[in-house]
């Protein structure tokens, strides 16, 4: 286990007082609390922060960590022998997991303390007040979704692993493997609770529940947008101009769409319903019109194209004229 | 491995007391959120009747670690919770339109 150097985790001297101390752990907590860091280690920079301002504030821990500092600095520390205490580099070589941080904790703090400020909410804990009910923790895990499946309610299996210790301590997860509805008309980023599912609760008190965010996989075709489902309708120029029956695809099967002559580029065409389901209804499609020009032309084609260009009289760039 | 083979219909709803339980934080803040219009009751006149779509369960749980680990009073959390959401919004949108402009842009034969 790799001793960690809670001054360097908040970049503090070991001599700080503690207002120096509680500004340190402030300014890193806003920085990499992970509701409102966009730093990808967010979390696991987070829990060493809040590790060691949880020793460093409290005098008694403080005092009991600094008197195994010193020794290990001394080289008393079996440790320190084998690898000599560098505080520097153990900060900047990033400290090590998370679970060495959790075992470190452990190895000055025992148990006690694991039902305190982060801990609980951030560490699996053995949770071993004894004897005091305690309700089990919430889980919560993404459910990647098909958008088809938001259109009926739909059955889905979920497997998961519950963090568990035994009576002894011993890490012992519990796998479970559940059927679950699936709502119609779940969105993207909505949570569902799936209540006594999460980790057991201790001492007769209640299990925690599980919650599901909901995440949909994004469609090759179909973009989501609230309630609306849009696709791109790729049309020959000449489809544009005349007008076309252009065979559809929606979530729900095949449509006829007509598509009107003179259409523009970038035109959208609302296909009422045939969106999602939303708490108020179904929503509705919208085709969005793009013209696309053939790769290759022939000489025949370029021809015609030539004799549209003398006797179409159409400036696509008036405007501009105008303007000037 | 435990296996359930009973179809679980998930909840829609929370209660007040669900709420309180769940995120284990006094009901006085929780309606200290509610003031602020962080979190809405969808029904009900009195907290006991209170209800509150699932949403609100998180919404709950991220005031009360940002109240707990940053110090932020509920007014604060309140404005931070709004702007967070604001982001989070703008993203979605960002990402979408990023998406729509590809697909109008891109050809394929």
């Amino acid at each position: 286990m790799e001793f960690k150097d809670y001054y360097a985790v908040l970049g503090v001297d070991a001599d700080a007082d503690d207002k120096t101390i509680k500004t340190a752990y402030r300014k890193l907590a806003r920085q990499y609390h992970p509701d409102v860091s966009k730093h990808t280690d967010a979390e696991e920079k987070f829990k060493e922060i809040s590790e060691a301002y949880e020793i460093l504030h409290n005098s008694e821990k403080r005092t009991e960590y600094d008197q195994i500092r010193l020794a290990r600095s001394r080289g008393y520390g079996s440790q320190s022998r084998q690898s000599g205490f560098n505080p520097e580099q153990d900060f900047s070589g990033h400290t090590g997991s998370n679970e060495d941080f959790a075992d470190f904790f452990n190895s000055i703090f025992g148990s006690r303390d694991r039902n305190s400020g982060f801990q609980r909410s951030f560490y699996e804990g053995t949770d071993s007040q004894q004897g005091r009910p305690q309700r089990g923790r919430d889980l919560e895990m993404e459910l990647p979704i098909m958008l088809e499946d938001t259109l009926a309610d739909t059955p889905k299996t979920i497997e998961f692993t519950i963090p568990h210790h035994d009576e002894y301590g011993q890490p012992k997860d519990i796998k479970k493997s559940i059927n679950v509805k699936i709502p119609a008309g779940v969105s993207d980023g909505e949570r569902i609770r799936l209540k006594g599912q999460g980790v057991p609760g201790q001492n007769k008190a209640a299990n925690g529940d599980l919650y599901l965010h909901i995440r949909l996989i994004p469609h090759p075709l179909f973009d989501v947008e609230g309630h609306n489902l849009i696709i791109t309708v790729p049309l020959a120029p000449w489809e544009a101009a005349l007008g076309a029956k252009v065979t559809l695809p929606t979530l729900s099967g095949k449509i006829n769409l007509t598509i009107p002559p003179n259409s523009q580029s970038g035109k959208r065409l609302r296909i009422q319903g045939k969106g999602l389901i939303g708490k108020q209804g179904a929503g509705d499609l919208f085709a969005t019109l793009k013209i696309v020009m053939p790769q290759k032309t022939t000489e025949d084609t370029k021809q015609l194209w030539a004799q549209l260009a003398t006797q179409a009289n159409f400036d696509p760039r008036a405007e501009w004229s105008n303007a000037s | 491995m435990t296996r359930s083979f009973e179809t679980i219909s998930p909840d829609t709803h929370v209660s007040f007391a669900d709420l309180c339980s769940a995120v284990n934080i006094s009901a006085d803040y929780i309606i200290e959120l509610i003031e602020y219009d962080v979190i809405i009751p969808i029904s009900g006149a009195e907290p006991e009747e209170w209800q509150f779509n699932i949403q609100a369960m998180s919404v709950v749980s991220k005031a009360a670690r940002l109240h707990r680990d940053l110090d932020i009073n509920w007014a604060d959390i309140a404005l931070v919770l709004n702007l967070l959401e604001e982001i989070n919004q703008l993203k979605d949108e960002n990402r979408q339109l990023k998406q729509q402009v590809n697909r109008l842009l891109t050809f394929s034969h």
